[in-house]
């Protein structure tokens, strides 16, 4: 039963929505970001690159968090797998430069899936939901953190790794702004439409049904442990595709791409666009980073309280999201205003 | 032989300040159930309010008794504030803890600065144990973290305050009838472990770098000795450092100690996939 | 229907909580010929013996075979999908789901828009196809349960009080309903309602303080002594 799950075509399951609000949104974002570089060059469209890839970080902790409503706490961990896996293969491996960026992305988002499949065997199988799941993750980033500190014969310790060559294949380089820029564009694009194309089928509705009520989703023959993990290392591998892609595009791995305030700041970009849309994921990280760079410009170090404050007002004022709280008091004050009359 | 009495005494003192540090999570995790992640913030404040009270001309005697006067308003006060309204949903529980954490970090460091602060602990000298010179404060930290933990336990198991934690936790409505206010009872119970966690902070102050970041180190670590011990039982605390704390001794002698860190947590994380309810769970 | 139906088949099922003894050496067969049915009061421990049937309970002893199959302490996914659907006594849909998506995530195999429209004007629950589950009316609730569990073309069809909440009316379409399953299907329902098993004509159980005192026709229940003592007696 599960291997029907994800192969079935449009005419036998009436998705919820043929090409619902999300998708028209989703597909005006892509469409808008590329003629993007007509109007920024050099320098500002790298950083609208690097936008773009926390914004698929992003959306690979929506296609979790969003999906599944477990929280992880490290999901930094895989994103910086995938960095980090980009920069020791290119570095520390002689390994034919038309195929470097290939290998070194492969064995990031490899090892991310690996670790998720192992961390979440053990935690999805053995139970653990919710609460548990979230603070195990949360140790995970600590330890891979602390990995990544304290190895630096491999990592390079606290100064991280330097000369991460610039994503190529096969003698096609990425390594100007544009073609760079247009890569990141070019893979957020195709994961965002594909993992809002599998979410509104059965393997979304069977998640939503898992937060509802697991035992009652396993009486209906289902491994529900095995979607769960399968989600995960998906997550992940796509959290890993971010980080390396990142890595390749800086040219430097460093450890604060593998810590607890990276795990933490995308749960903000994923919260502010709302979680579960997909889309609001990649909207949310392109508010928040313009958030911070307004604040950053006025006071560095207050980033980090702007951050706490908005997790406090985030359960205290707006739980289901900033977007749904807006959207709420549009609709009361049109109600109000019908009253009116 | 000879190499053993140090090995002992390390793992002793690693396990006495596991011990410390985890009592408080202890309460508020184990017994109340409220996940939270600015517990390594109140050990910090335990740490700077040492700090404040040399600076101020004070010695570590006052501050170990100050720390955890601070800690307890600080953790009353929070309480009230916003903890007390995320006792239903763990995932609350983690967003406003988590931020609570980083906002307290950030305060520390903008009144105190980045670089770590210079305090002096007592008992500067070596004592002699069986021919093996060992740094006497951290004897004494292992005799204060027995005596606080024996202590801890003796007000759960015995006192009106312990009883009525005991009962309000069980059923709240039951806590009611009997004429407890579980509101109260929670928040002192909070304010406790706050206050707990500041004790811990002055005690380890001598031994680490006292920075704003300094409590990170112990929230996963505390954690999962209170997981792998048993959620629910003060004692399975003991059990939870004692195990960790050994372990992350003797693997700490063949690789770095981050990495040994990292192992034991890892470890920890596969004892939890067999033995979910820890090891004496309550 | 040329599918043959292995027979459920129970042997010194027990199972604790503790020290409580909840379900005690039940020994059954359940097959398709007969409508089945579990009666006795309260706490009598019948959840409890479809709980270990369908896989949420492990069985504490004894053993229960599908056919050749032994499924006592098998995963409830891996007895479902042999082909064994349950209905919980509280009803189980998911909430925050439109009565056509229960039925996507429920069905076996992917729902053609025919095979969906036959479910769902089987259960009556063609107008609300798109009603979001919580919504629904207590009854419908039920409805859309049992709905759930036919979609995965089962074998064997427990029901844990399917007419709890309803009306007259439901009950009665209901029982009918039951009836035209005969042969097809096996049905094991646990009832309160004895007017209700008796319009079944159902081979009957009854289970009381966890254990099975007896067991057969509706009629010789009826006039079964002891189940009057414990159970019938009391009306
Ligand atoms: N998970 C459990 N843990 C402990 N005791 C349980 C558990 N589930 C059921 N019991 C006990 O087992 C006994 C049988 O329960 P069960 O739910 O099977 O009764 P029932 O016959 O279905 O009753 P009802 O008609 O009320 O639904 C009851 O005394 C109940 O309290
Ligand atoms: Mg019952």
């Amino acid at each position: 039963m599960t291997t029907t799950i994800l192969n079935t075509t449009p005419g036998q399951i009436t998705r919820k929505q043929k090409l619902g609000p999300a998708s028209i949104i989703a597909i005006g974002i892509i469409l808008a970001l590329l003629i993007l570089p007509a109007f920024v060059q050099g320098y500002t469209l790298t950083s609208y690159r690097d936008v773009l890839l926390f914004a698929l970080f992003a959306l690979s902790l929506d296609l979790f968090w969003g999906k599944t409503g477990i929280l992880s706490f490290g999901h930094a961990t895989f994103f910086g797998l995938g960095a980090y896996g980009m920069a020791i293969m290119s570095i520390h491996f002689s390994i034919d430069p038309a195929i470097v960026s290939l290998v070194g992305l492969l064995a990031g988002v490899g090892m991310a899936a690996l670790v998720a499949l192992i961390v979440g065997y053990f935690i999805l199988y053995g139970g653990v939901r919710g609460a548990y799941f979230t603070i195990v993750t949360l140790a995970l980033t600590l330890i891979a953190n602390h990995v990544a500190v304290g190895w630096p014969s491999v990592t390079g310790g606290d100064s991280g790794l330097i000369g991460v060559p610039p994503f190529s294949i096969l003698g096609w380089s990425f390594a100007d702004p544009i073609s760079s820029y247009y890569l990141a564009l070019i893979v957020l694009g195709a994961c965002l439409l594909s993992s809002m194309w599998v979410m509104s089928g059965r393997l979304g509705l069977i998640l939503t049904a898992i937060q509802d009520d697991e035992i009652k989703v396993q009486t209906l023959g289902y491994k529900t442990p095995l979607l769960l993990l399968m989600t995960f290392a998906a997550s992940a591998a796509m959290a890993a595709l971010a980080g390396g892609l990142y890595a390749a595009g800086n040219g430097f791995v460093a450890p604060d791409m593998i810590a607890l305030l990276l795990s933490t700041e995308v749960i903000i970009w994923v919260a502010v666009g709302g979680s579960g849309t997909l889309v609001g994921a990649v909207i949310g990280t392109a508010i928040v980073w313009w958030l911070q760079q307004k604040i950053s410009s006025i006071n560095a170090s207050a980033w980090p309280i702007v951050i706490g404050t908005f997790f406090i007002l985030l359960v205290l004022v707006f739980p289901k999201g900033p977007a749904a709280f807006v959207l709420d008091k549009v609709k009361k004050l049109r109600r109000d205003k019908e009253d009116d009359r | 032989m000879e190499a053993l009495i140090p090995f002992s005494l390390n793992a002793l003192t690693l396990i006495s300040i596991l011990l410390m540090v985890s009592m408080g999570m202890a309460i508020i995790f184990g017994l109340m159930n409220v996940i939270n992640l600015a517990h390594g913030e109140f050990i910090t404040i335990g740490a700077f309010t040492l700090v404040v009270v040399q600076g101020l001309g004070g010695n570590f005697w006052l501050a170990l008794i100050a720390a955890p006067i601070v800690g307890y308003i600080i953790g009353l006060a929070l309480e009230k504030a916003l903890i007390a309204r995320i006792y239903e949903n763990p995932l609350h529980a983690i967003l406003v803890t988590w931020g609570l954490s980083l906002i307290l970090q950030q305060v520390i460091q903008l009144i105190f600065g980045a670089s770590p602060q210079s305090i002096t602990g007592p008992f500067p000298g070596s004592i002699d144990i069986l021919g093996v010179a060992y740094p006497a404060y951290r004897l004494f930290l292992i005799a204060f973290a027995l005596a606080t933990f024996a202590a801890t336990i003796l007000v759960f198991k015995k006192t009106k305050f312990g009883l009525d934690l005991r009962a309000s936790i069980q059923s709240s409505e039951m806590a009611s009838v009997m004429g407890v206010n579980p509101d109260k009872i929670n928040a002192r119970a909070f304010a406790s472990g706050a206050a707990l966690a500041a004790l811990a902070g002055v005690l380890l102050a001598p031994l680490t770098a006292v920075t704003a970041y300094m409590g990170i180190n112990y929230l996963a670590r505390s954690f999962f000795v209170v997981l792998v011990g048993g959620a629910g039982s003060i004692s399975g605390v003991a059990a939870g450092s004692g195990l960790i704390g050994s372990l992350e001794t003797a693997l700490s002698y063949e690789i770095p100690t981050t990495v040994a860190q990292a192992l034991v947590l890892a470890l920890a994380i596969v004892i939890l996939r067999f033995r979910p309810q820890g090891i004496l769970p309550a | 229907m040329t599918v043959t139906i292995p027979l459920l088949s129970l042997r010194n099922v027990s199972r604790s909580f503790g020290t409580f003894k909840a379900v005690t050496d039940v020994s059954e067969d359940f097959g398709p010929e007969e409508l089945n049915c579990i009666i006795g009061p309260n706490g009598a421990g019948k959840s409890t013996l479809l709980n270990m049937i369908c896989g949420t309970l492990a069985v504490s002893s004894g053993s229960i075979h599908f056919g050749d199959e032994s499924i006592g302490g098998m995963s409830g996914d891996k007895i479902a999908r042999l082909g064994i659907a349950r209905k919980f006594q509280v009803p189980s849909v998911f909430p925050s789901l439109s009565v056509v998506e229960n039925f996507h995530v429920s069905a076996s195999n992917a729902l053609s828009a025919n095979e969906l429209d036959e479910i769902l004007s089987t259960v009556n629950l063609s107008v609300d196809r798109d009603t979001t589950a919580s919504e629904l009316p207590h009854g419908k609730k039920q409805w859309l349960e049992i709905g759930m569990a036919l979609s995965m073309q089962p074998k064997v069809l427990l029901l844990d009080e399917p007419t709890a909440g309803l009306s007259v009316d439901e009950t009665r379409a209901t029982s009918e309903f039951l009836r035209t399953l005969r042969g097809k299907v096996t049905v094991v329902v646990i009832e309160h309602d004895m007017a209700f098993v008796r319009d079944l004509k159902a081979h009957t159980m009854v289970l009381h303080h966890g254990k099975v005192i007896a067991s057969g026709s509706f009629e010789d229940i009826e006039n079964n002594d002891l189940v009057r003592d414990v159970y019938l007696g009391r009306r």
